[in-house]
């Protein structure tokens, strides 16, 4: 079909216009065949009108000059016999005989010619009778009489002479009823012609009218039909445009998904598998048609289907065994009803390889804080005076050196709290978090940093019932001594620092308040980013890592909380907030960690 | 046998200099009567002369590791039911929840703060002795 449509697409092939059955043009083309041949009718009676006018007009033309012509002869006749009578020697009576003789001839001919019409004979016969007694009287004087003798002559001379007149009278009698009657004869052939002429003119403009009619007509509807022609060509050439498009959306639909490393299945709302891609093979054990049909369940155990979730979980294939697979699910509507895309990914080597991640950081975090243990506990005991009064010089130089590896601890500690926040994903286990409690063991872990930096901290209990959080508490204790630590480091001696507990119907908030300088224009939008540092210029307050607030933040994230800050306040310093959603039911109440977490982070920063 | 003060423990690590500083915070700013072992076997053989309170062990040891050592503890009559602190820096949900159900008490982190060593010590203990008192009738 496609390739000879360029052809087709400018006029419709021979067979089309064999077929076309118009009647209109065929009864225009068949009243056009008849006016020719009225035409052709009409001509014919013209030229047999002319022709018989012309052969009557030359038939009545002879018949004038015959009768001119008899005229002139007996008129020389009676000339010559006058001048026999006269004794005329030139004039013999031969000649007279001979004269005679014509003028019979002449009347025989013009006999003849009238002898086929009997109205013309009649006529003749006028003349012709009275000529004959006069051509004898003729004959009778050149017979008898002398020439010269006019005595004798004068009786028949006076009786040619007394029938002269009426001879010549019936000679122009017939000459002009001759000629009228050619005249009329003349002018009917005219009219006759004329009407001819006009039916003929009339038929061939008709002829010709019918003609541009039918041309017309047939113009028209081969334009018609062209165009229709066309219309299709054109309608089959889009329509084969789009196949074509369909067929390549399919080939790379297609391509796409039969080429996919992931498994991807369209799943019905009753969760049975519509439809699945050629990498379920490979993943699943089983080819694309053999899943089709199957739940869903036989596959992802504690598959729930719910549009827009990502998680872990084992997979089954074919033959029982498991592997690790990420799963995700997309929601759609197919004909029959909600449908879900679901895309199985392998990641038994991308766990392996967190797997080799968590126990290189593992092991590296204890390569690190092995020989920093030593340090910090030989330089701390000095510096302490546990082994004995310093002198002053060195007594100032081990306090730079403990305070130095302080800071290496910290950072090491932050940084490997850092990429263990990154990769773990899924979560420590969740437990009951009395709020207060929580507070008060932040409390009691900052009391000596506090003392050290004349502080005051204080807690202000807004709610009066128990609250209770889902966390961890270990988790939530650090966020909470970063946050208290910073305050702490921010005020000035002599300051205050506040705790409040807070909440509504759905999560709890609690604030760490200080009446420090607050936090400077520039710094705030970077303030929950990782090595961020307010630029004081104070020492004191540069100190640190920059991760403490970007380790708070995402620890309160994946808590499913908030932390926001205010700064500056009315009355001078910080607000630090955190809003973490209540727990109404958890697992198990959680245990005291504080010797653990003092352990893992220690805050005491002798200055 | 166990008097309610806490004067003797038996502290084994790898590591010459945290032991050295270790055993240093404990005696000197704690008061302790600290028994120190380079590993676990020199442990086990020092149990013979020095009744422990107290274990406090490194975890990551080459040979006998931590648990090892408490496991071989576990064994002695004298040391069966001795409370044992591990000392790490692995200290990663999981592994705390491994090392408390091996028998240990609790777990201290490494890098700990060699002054505030004595007070957590003496804090853990205390804990471990309410618990003690709670349980027994």
């Amino acid at each position: 079909m496609a390739s000879g449509s360029t052809n087709r697409e400018t006029s419709p092939p021979a067979s089309v216009l064999r077929s076309m059955r118009n009647r209109q043009i065929w009864a225009l083309m068949l009243g056009e065949l008849l006016l020719f041949a009225v035409a052709g009718h009409l001509s014919f009676r013209l030229v047999a009108e002319a022709r018989a006018s012309r052969a009557w007009v030359e038939h009545s033309h002879e018949v004038l000059h015959a009768l001119a012509d008899l005229r002139l002869t007996v008129a020389r006749l009676s000339a010559w016999t006058l001048y026999f009578v006269n004794g005329d020697e030139s004039i013999t009576a031969s000649r007279i005989r001979g004269e005679l003789g014509r003028v019979q001839g002449k009347l025989d001919a013009l006999r003849g010619l009238v002898a086929d019409d009997p109205a013309q004979r009649e006529r003749v016969l006028k003349i012709t009778e009275p000529l004959g007694p006069r051509l004898d009287l003729h004959r009778h004087l050149v017979d008898r009489v002398a020439p010269g003798d006019m005595a004798a002559a004068q009786p028949i001379v006076r009786a040619l002479g007394r029938g002269a007149d009426p001879v010549r009278a019936s000679f122009a009698e017939l000459a002009t009823s001759e000629r009228d009657k050619l005249a009329a004869r003349n002018a009917a052939s005219e009219a006759t012609m004329q009407r001819l002429l006009v039916l003929l003119l009339a038929v061939f403009a008709a002829a010709l009218l019918f003609g541009v009619l039918a041309t017309l007509q047939f113009l028209y509807r081969l334009r018609l039909q062209n165009t229709r022609w066309r219309e299709l060509a054109q309608a089959n050439a889009e329509i084969a445009r789009q196949h074509e498009a369909v067929r390549r959306t399919t080939r790379r639909l297609d391509a796409v998904l039969d080429n996919a490393h992931d498994v991807i299945m369209l799943v019905s709302g009753d969760l049975k598998v519509v439809m699945a891609n050629e990498a379920s093979a490979a993943l699943l054990g089983a080819s694309s048609g053999d899943v089709v049909g199957r739940s869903i369940t036989e596959f992802l155990p504690s598959f729930e289907a719910a549009e827009g979730r990502i998680w872990l979980q084992q997979a089954l294939r074919a033959d029982g065994t498991e592997f690790s697979a990420e799963i995700s699910v997309g929601g759609c509507q197919l004909e029959d009803g909600p449908a879900f895309v679901c895309i199985i990914r392998d990641v038994t080597e991308r766990q392996k390889l967190e797997q080799l991640k968590d126990d290189f950081v593992s092991t590296v975090s204890h390569e690190l804080r092995t020989p920093l243990t030593s340090i910090r506990g030989s330089v701390g005991l000095v510096a302490s005076g546990a082994a004995g009064d310093l002198p002053v010089k060195a007594r100032d130089l081990i306090e730079i050196a403990h305070k130095n590896s302080q800071q290496l601890i910290e950072l090491v500690n932050d940084l490997l709290d850092i990429q263990k926040l990154d990769a773990d994903r899924a979560g420590s286990g969740r437990e009951r978090v009395d709020v207060r409690r929580l507070v008060g063991s932040v409390v009691d872990a900052c009391r000596e940093l506090a003392r050290q930096a004349q502080v005051e901290m204080s807690i202000e209990d807004g709610s009066g019932r128990p609250i209770d959080v889902a966390g961890e508490f270990g988790r939530l204790q650090q966020v909470l001594i970063n946050l208290v630590s910073n305050a702490i480091k921010f005020s000035d001696q002599g300051g205050r620092v506040v705790l409040s507990i807070a909440g509504d119907e759905t999560h709890a908030v609690l604030a760490v308040r200080d009446f420090g300088p607050g936090i400077p224009d520039e710094f705030r939008p970077r303030i929950f980013g990782r090595f961020a540092r307010a630029e004081t210029g104070d020492a004191r307050r540069t100190r640190g890592t920059g991760l403490g607030l970007s380790i708070v933040k995402a620890i309160v994230e994946r808590h499913d909380g908030e932390v926001g800050f205010d700064s500056p306040l009315p009355d001078g310093g910080s607000r630090f907030w955190l809003r973490l959603p209540l727990q109404a039911a958890a697992a198990q109440p959680a245990d005291d960690r504080s010797s653990f977490a003092v352990g893992e982070h220690p805050i005491v920063v002798p200055t | 046998m166990q008097s309610d003060m806490l004067t003797k423990i038996l502290y084994v690590d790898d590591d010459d200099d945290i032991r050295t500083v270790a055993v240093f915070a404990l005696e000197a700013v704690g008061g302790f009567e600290v028994a120190a072992c380079a590993s676990g076997r020199e442990a086990l053989a020092r149990t013979v002369d020095f009744a422990p309170q107290l274990l406090l062990l490194d975890v990551m040891m080459p040979d006998m590791d931590g648990p090892a050592t408490l496991a071989a503890f576990r064994r002695v009559a004298a040391t069966a039911s001795t409370p044992a602190i591990f000392m790490t820096a692995k200290v990663q949900r999981t592994e705390v929840d491994r090392f408390l159900s091996l028998g240990a008490i609790d777990v201290i982190a490494k890098p700990f703060d060699p002054m505030a060593l004595p007070g957590t010590i003496r804090a853990i203990w205390e804990r471990f002795r309410c618990s003690i008192a709670d349980t027994t009738p």
